[in-house]
């Protein structure tokens, strides 16, 4: 009796694109090896690949895990190659492009043609479809617009499954709330951060979070644990989504959970997965844990190939296909990053971008150390410097004032507003060998 | 003139013993301390018998230390002398960031530490009205 109630729950299932998202496993692979044949071709006309892979006969490859034999593609390479150093099409075919943040020279662009954006909002329609959403919801994005990718990416996701989309952003909190009701949104998108504290300004106004008709929510953009989502749930009365993706491989859209919640399905059909040993590049078994290297199969303005994102995970290993039937392979939770990339409030920064601020003032020592943690729900970035003692000259006014301007300064950089701290020299811990720049509290929450 | 000593401290329980402990073992004597702090950090300022040799030790044991130029003037240690000192600072329209004192043994006499934009002019009409204005030596030998 329960095998039937199974099946009938799975024909009963929804999916966006059916065909591919039930493919088995061998088809799978099939695809994956003939749309990198046409990507690699397609690769050859950009300057930065061209080189690269002009002795590739791609015809040779048969199957999936051929790709090894291709050189990586680092975040460096984009850098180095902005800005249409990867771009395979001609300037007019291109209608958009999206950027991570940085802006002392640590921006990568990536582009897309009108087809890169029907196949990324495609995806992402998949996603939100697979969590059991559907265009009688009302959608609600309280997420960053503009250059990063959330926003625009569940943006088109969410109209090309026809929901009602309110593209309400981040802030004006009192606003959300006001929206929330009114229009009776019944599905969000947020950082984990974000969303918790929307809860406690419904508390502060009066109101009970389980009593809006919010009944499925995506959060993403920010590393948070599995404690974090169960909280969201739990404060919401909602079923909440892992979701995965990079502005590299477009955006959202690259991994997400179905409902079974078991580690989320990788879109195999667009992107070709391997886990690799970050330190040597080996390749990795499902069960262990690795960098994250992907290749786009079916992107025209910007095809990557091999791209080391610098996530960690693993490939689940539970020996058997998710029970929801679809054969694309599933990922663990992100554990960390290989290098340092930090993401406090939804955006993405590097330490040496708050080290090049600080080193621009004589008065700050070389040693200084980046805090991050979570107080409340709201990520909270402390930045504490050791002072230059010929620099001192016993004013705590002026000393009051370089505080400000560190803050502004690195503010500046980075958006996020931290707090400077200032410490006595040799105060703060040493290593031997590579500082510990980042104390990541957050993760202990 | 005289010298005052600046010191950085993190604002913790056992920093400025810290800082005395340095000075002890220097053999300095502290004739006045003072701190400004707020919640996180501080400065702790002191006047010594021998601010030089102070300074060396803080610095040496690594210490965010500064030296400084403060006016010290000498003051009979009675009711009304503090005022009248200011009101002659007032008058040549001197401003003052930064004021307090110490008295000097039994001889009824005080020290008025002044940190002033304008030392020259602080240090000019002091004297003009009599006051005995210290420098760093003459501390020594109190």
């Amino acid at each position: 009796m329960r095998f039937f109630i199974e099946q009938y729950l799975r024909l009963a299932m929804a999916f966006w694109d059916k065909a591919v998202e039930m493919m088995p496993r061998s088809e799978l692979e099939q695809l994956q090896v003939k749309r990198l044949r046409d990507s690699l071709a397609r690769c050859k006309r950009s300057i930065f690949y061209k080189n690269r892979l002009k002795d590739l006969d791609e015809t040779k490859l048969s199957k999936p895990e051929d790709v090894a034999a291709l050189p990586f593609t680092t975040k460096n390479d984009l850098r180095l190659n902005y800005d249409f150093g990867l771009v395979t099409v001609p300037r007019e075919e291109i209608v958009r492009l999206h950027s991570s943040s940085g802006t002392t020279g640590k921006a990568t662009v990536i582009f897309h043609t009108h087809s890169d954006i029907e196949n990324w909002a495609n995806l992402v329609a998949r996603c939100i479809v697979m969590s059991g959403a559907n265009k009688h919801d009302v959608f609600q994005n309280l997420i960053s617009y503009g250059m990063f990718t959330g926003g625009l990416g569940l943006h088109y996701g969410a109209e090309r499954v026809g929901m009602l989309v309110i593209p309400s952003g981040v802030g004006n909190t009192k606003r959300q709330i006001q929206l929330m009701k009114d229009f009776n949104t019944t599905v969000f998108h947020a950082t984990p951060s974000y969303i918790l504290y929307v809860s406690e300004v419904m508390e502060q106004e009066g109101y009970d979070p389980r009593e809006f008709d919010l009944r499925i929510g995506f959060v993403g953009a920010e590393p948070h644990s599995e404690q974090a989502r169960q909280k969201i749930e739990d404060i919401y009365d909602i079923s909440a989504f892992n979701s995965y993706g990079m502005s590299e491989l477009n955006g959202p859209g690259v991994a997400f959970e179905c409902e079974e919640k078991s580690g989320m399905h990788f879109w195999e059909d667009q992107y070709l997965l391997e886990v690799v040993n970050p330190r040597t590049g080996e390749a990795l078994g499902p069960g262990e844990e690795g960098e994250l290297v992907v290749t786009t199969l079916s992107r025209e303005a910007m095809p990557i190939i091999r791209y080391r994102t610098g996530d960690l995970a693993s490939i689940m290993d539970d020996g058997e296909p998710c029970a929801c039937g679809r054969a694309h392979v599933r990922i663990s939770r992100i554990k960390g990053r290989t290098d340092d990339m930090l993401i406090v409030r939804g955006v993405n920064l590097y330490p040496s971008q708050i080290e090049d601020v600080l080193m621009s003032f004589p008065e700050v020592a070389t040693n200084y150390q980046i805090y991050v943690d979570r107080k409340g729900t709201l990520d909270e970035l402390t930045v504490k410097v050791e002072l230059y003692p010929k620099m001192f000259n016993g004013d705590l006014r002026k000393l009051r004032k370089l505080e400000n301007d560190i803050l502004k300064a690195i503010q500046d950089e980075i958006v996020v507003r931290p707090r400077v701290e200032f410490h006595e020299p040799g105060s703060l811990p040493r290593t031997e060998g590579k500082a510990v720049r980042v104390v990541d509290l957050r993760k202990e929450n | 003139m005289a010298k005052q000593i600046n010191v950085f401290l993190e604002n913790r329980p056992g920093k400025l013993e810290q800082i005395t402990g340095i000075l002890a073992d220097a053999a300095v004597n502290i004739l006045a301390v003072k701190i400004t702090s707020d919640e996180k950090y501080g400065v702790f300022q002191l006047i010594m018998d021998d601010p030089e040799q102070g300074f060396r030790a803080l610095q040496q044991a690594g210490m965010t230390a500064s030296l400084t130029d403060v006016v010290a003037v000498e003051v009979q240690n009675t009711p009304g002398s503090l005022h009248s000192v200011l009101k002659v600072l007032r008058q040549a329209n001197v401003n003052i960031e930064d004021c307090y004192g110490f008295v000097l043994d039994k001889e009824k006499r005080a020290i008025i530490v002044l940190d002033v934009t304008d030392r020259a002019t602080t240090e000019r009409v002091l004297e003009e009205q009599g006051y005995r204005v210290i420098g760093s030596s003459e501390l020594y030998s109190l």
